[in-house]
């Protein structure tokens, strides 16, 4: 996959378009993975809750008013 | 001896000889020739008279020149030169809404009416000294300094639009990320040319999938969280940010909301960001990043200082 970098000039009002550097795709891949992490992070976590919760024998809204 | 009413020539009375008949025709005579004389003192085709101080004696004006006018000087009728040359002639405006003005003293000119909607402004620089110019905006509000387009990037680089001229800026986002996962957009700042990655502090409540959550530095202390965009069909991400300060050397305050459109709504985002660069440094610019590409547009507005 390429990436690419959206360049502004506001001296020139030049805008440009190029390819991202090995660096800055070394980086993006970082974010990317980075998101990935925490979108993984979320899903364990609303599992463990789910499994809390089939656990207890509630429904969240049960453990809401619970916690309320 | 009697005398006239009016002019007071001699007369012979009622009892006089009558010998002496023609010396006092004589001596009337003379008097209605002296007296008249006095009244029509012309010589010359085309003078009038006008009186004097002199009871009963008019003082000749004598005729004037082609093109001269009567007039008053030291409260005597007198033949003056027209001023005509100096009067503002009908053929100084030429066309509807013309004004006259005037570029020196004595020195009147037109101005021709402006475009629909300006208003007339006095400027120096200008011949007659006014000019039709835009209406002004507003002492204070926004300024529009840049607004930039980008499609299909990973990272949109906005160089230059923090300067001096302003002290605060308003930041407008709008876009969709490509479709494969959810999105973050993030923030950075840049000087020179380069983004900065270190320092920043970032706390933001949001909702998501109706629940409500905040974190501090969820992306770490190396970028600001703007705001996250779903992963289905429709995703459009939005945002709108004050940054305090960037090109002041002290800290920069980022504060604002973004939200994260989509049609999956477990993955819909309502975030409100505070965040904080500690460095001193004088920011010139700032950069987008999105972890999926990213199509959309970044509108930068500086607040007037007055």
């Amino acid at each position: 996959m390429t990436y690419k970098i959206t360049e502004y000039f506001g001296l020139t009002k030049e805008t440009i378009e190029r390819s991202a550097t090995a660096e800055e795709i070394v980086e993006i891949k970082a974010r990317e993975q980075e998101q990935l992490d925490l979108e993984m992070a979320k899903q364990t976590k609303a599992e463990a809750k789910s499994a809390l919760l089939e656990r207890l024998g509630i429904t969240e809204d049960e453990a809401k008013l619970l916690l309320s | 001896m009697a005398t006239t009413t009016n002019y007071g020539w001699t007369t012979p009375n009622d009892t006089d000889l009558v010998k002496d008949g023609a010396a006092a025709i004589r001596t009337l005579g003379s008097s209605v020739d002296t007296t008249t004389k006095a009244l029509n003192p012309s010589t010359t085709l085309g003078d009038i008279e006008y009186r004097s101080a002199t009871a009963n004696t008019n003082t000749r004006l004598g005729i004037g020149t082609t093109g001269q006018v009567l007039t008053v000087a030291g409260g005597v009728p007198t033949w003056a030169t027209s001023d005509d040359a100096n009067a503002i002639q009908n053929a100084i405006v030429d066309a509807k809404g013309d004004l006259i003005s005037a570029t020196a003293a004595d020195t009147p000119a037109r101005l021709a009416v402006g475009a629909n909607g300006t208003v007339l402004t006095a400027d120096s620089a200008e011949a007659t000294g006014l000019k039709w110019a835009a209406l002004p905006s507003s002492a204070s509000g926004l300024t529009l300094i840049d607004e930039v387009s980008f499609t299909a990037s990973s990272t949109i680089n906005v160089n230059d639009v923090f300067s001096s001229t302003y002290t605060n800026y308003r930041i407008l986002l709008s876009g969709s990320s490509s479709t494969g996962s959810n999105a973050n957009w993030t923030m950075r700042l840049r000087a020179s040319g380069s983004d900065t990655s270190t320092n920043y502090q970032t706390i933001r409540i949001y909702g998501e999938n109706g629940a409500a959550g905040s974190d501090t530095n969820v992306f770490g202390t190396d970028e600001i969280a703007l705001f996250q965009v779903g992963n289905s069909s429709y995703k459009s991400g939005f945002g709108t940010y004050d940054i305090t300060n960037p090109n002041v050397a002290t800290q920069t305050g980022i504060t604002g909301l973004g939200s994260g459109a989509t049609s999956n709504t477990a993955s819909t985002q309502l975030a409100i960001i505070h965040a904080q660069q500690t460095d001193s440094t004088q920011f010139t610019g700032f950069t987008i990043l999105s972890t999926q590409t990213a199509t959309g547009t970044v509108s930068v507005y500086g607040y007037k200082k007055e």
